[in-house]
């Protein structure tokens, strides 16, 4: 590392919503140029952490930093430069062509009352070849398909050039096919442009075929965390999930596999 | 984008040159050219003194501008409240303000208020205080936690709307027989032969003001209409946006519907057909919406002089069909 210090950090966050805890204290580091999945049970306070992630919360204690600079002296303007969403799902009411919806991407970087600009243009045109829907840009976005759109909707995020990437189960709607291809995209991207990726996901599976670090969240704070083959284990599964499964090794190199295991009810 | 711009505003100058000559009371019988010249002679002031050159300075002039803004302002805002509301079914009278400003505009007829010492017309007065009242209780009520959420806002303004209709209802029963024309036409909504140029003039600085407020917003509306947190996500203060966007529109309509009562239709369907044609895009749509709203009112009510009716009737028979007919083909075209 050259820096001294995370790509982000994160110390003893506490959050609530109303009065119910949902973050106790979480902390954790995520490294420049890392891919990391985070895994959980429901309500054990993913999609809120990466909700502080991107400033739509603020932690009731505790700190979060980004590359050393506390967030709470970012703006959200500087804050869209810097850390890309896709969110779990879009609905869009109005009928935007894929290419100005891309465009919107370019919008930490306008200023009022204007158009985007030549670069600005070129920019968003890169990142829909990087995503392959330039071949879509002249299509209405409620004319496509989920996974297409969810295409766009990350084609968009890379618009805004970003350090980071943040993704809420980006995959949750899609068929096999389209999360192996949104996954192998998020991996190129990964390798490629050295972008730090941050995926929230419920797809055991998918998280550890593809991301190289998983953090696995019980109740608001981090339980594990580490390689796939040493955070999934049929004992940590159980303990966070309560489900009993078994994880198997394959491929080459090894990565695990959860099975969900049939519980034979007596009586 | 500016050929759009250009060729509206060339539209709108054609049909203000439509309005002053057509009517029940017009000056002579004559040729559709020949009274188009007329008018063009009385502009460049070639008729000063002629009775001609009242009644299309004094009357039809005003009426046609005022036409104009009003069209305009209910557009722009309606496109406005779309976006906000992220409710494609949202009009400018949503929220609330219109009934607030027919309750003062009543309030001041039924209780013959009067405003002489400050030399100002009581109906218009009383109902933009109505209006204004109107907006900042919508503000008070549906803002939570510092945030204003659609969905609460557009709560907020159908219960109040409905709340101020019984208000309008009971003031209705106290009007004297000979009065209640007066206040039945001001609720029907109408663009009025009656009103200065002062008035107008001042009608025109609120939509100029919030129209600059909201275009300067457009950026932010096309991300907004996308969703708040994705807003967020692209650098939007969301909260800022909305406030302004509520602010601006909010005074735009107050101020338009203190002079013409509220007129059904426009702000509905004018943003709509904008989108239609060139595209959710609202750095055009506002704009655009401004300019077609107001050639679309200044139609609408000359057919509505012409046949002596009320412009609320034209624009819903012009308009809706106008609408349906392009929705059909849109969806013919898209499949969707």
């Amino acid at each position: 590392m050259l820096s001294d210090h995370s790509l982000i950090q994160a110390d003893g966050l506490r959050f609530s919503y109303d009065r119910e805890p949902v973050l106790r204290g979480l902390s954790c580091e995520i490294e420049r140029g890392e891919f990391v999945g985070i895994i959980g049970p429901n309500g054990s306070g993913k999609t809120t952490f990466l909700r502080h992630l991107t400033n739509v919360l603020h932690p009731d204690e505790g700190s979060l930093f980004l590359d050393g600079e506390d967030y709470r002296n970012i703006s959200t303007r500087q804050l869209a430069r810097r850390i890309g969403v896709v969110p779990q799902e879009s609905s869009i009411i109005f009928a935007f062509s894929v290419t100005e919806v891309v465009l919107m991407g370019r919008a930490p970087y306008m200023r009022s009352f204007g158009f985007e600009r030549q670069q600005d243009i070129e920019i968003a045109r890169y990142a829909m070849e990087r995503t392959d829907v330039l071949h879509l840009a002249d299509r209405r976005m409620n004319e496509l398909s989920g996974g297409e759109k969810q295409r766009v909707i990350i084609a968009r995020a890379l618009a805004q050039e970003p350090e980071i990437l943040l993704l809420d189960e980006p995959t949750s709607a899609l068929d096999i096919k389209h999360q192996i291809s949104i996954y192998g995209l998020l991996t190129q991207l990964n390798r490629e442009r050295d972008l730090t990726i941050v995926s929230v996901s419920h797809d055991l599976n998918m998280a550890a075929q593809y991301c190289r670090r998983l953090i696995l969240m019980r109740r608001g704070d981090v339980f594990l965390s580490g390689p796939p083959l040493d955070v999934m284990s049929e004992e940590s599964i159980l303990e966070v999930y309560g489900a009993r499964v078994s994880v198997e090794r394959r491929g080459d190199p090894a990565t695990p596999f959860v099975l969900p295991v049939r519980e034979e009810r007596s009586g | 984008m500016v050929l759009l711009l250009i060729v509206l505003l060339l539209a709108g100058f054609v049909a203000l040159g439509f309005g002053p000559t057509q009517g029940g009371d017009s000056v002579e019988e004559l040729s559709f050219w020949s009274a188009r010249l007329r008018v063009l002679r009385v502009l460049l002031g070639q008729m000063s003194g002629t009775t001609v050159e009242t009644i299309v300075l004094k009357l039809r002039l005003p009426r046609v501008l005022l036409a104009a803004v009003v069209g305009a302002g209910l557009a722009i805002a309606g496109g406005t409240f779309q976006a906000m509301l992220r409710n494609p079914l949202a009009d400018p009278f949503i929220l609330g303000v219109s009934g607030g400003a027919s309750v003062g505009a009543v309030a001041a007829m039924v209780f013959k208020l009067h405003l002489h010492r400050f030399s100002m017309p009581a109906v218009p007065v009383f109902a933009f205080a109505g209006a204004l009242g109107t907006m900042m209780l919508v503000y008070w009520v549906a803002r939570t936690r510092g945030r204003l959420q659609p969905y609460v806002l557009l709560m907020v303004g159908v219960i109040v709307n409905a709340v101020l209709g019984a208000v309008i209802m009971y003031l209705s029963t106290l009007v004297e027989f000979g009065q209640t024309h007066e206040v039945f036409y001001w609720l029907m909504g109408g663009i009025r032969d009656t009103s200065g140029y002062a008035q107008i003039g001042i009608t025109l600085v609120f939509v100029v003001i919030g129209g600059v407020a909201l275009v300067w917003q457009a950026t932010r509306f096309n991300v907004l209409s996308l969703g708040e947190e994705h807003s967020q996500h692209l650098g939007v203060n969301v909260e800022r946006t909305k406030l302004i966007g509520f602010i601006a529109a909010s005074l735009v309509v107050g101020a338009v519907v203190s002079m013409s009562g509220p007129i059904g239709f426009v702000g509905l369907i004018v943003p709509h057909i904008v989108r239609l044609i060139w595209g959710p895009d609202h750095r055009l749509l506002l704009p655009a919406s401004l300019l077609a709203g107001g050639i679309f009112l200044v139609v609408s009510d000359s057919i509505a002089r012409v046949m002596v009716i009320p412009v609320g009737v034209v624009t819903a028979f012009c308009g809706g069909p106008f609408f349906l007919v392009l929705l059909k083909r849109q969806q013919k075209r898209t499949g969707c």
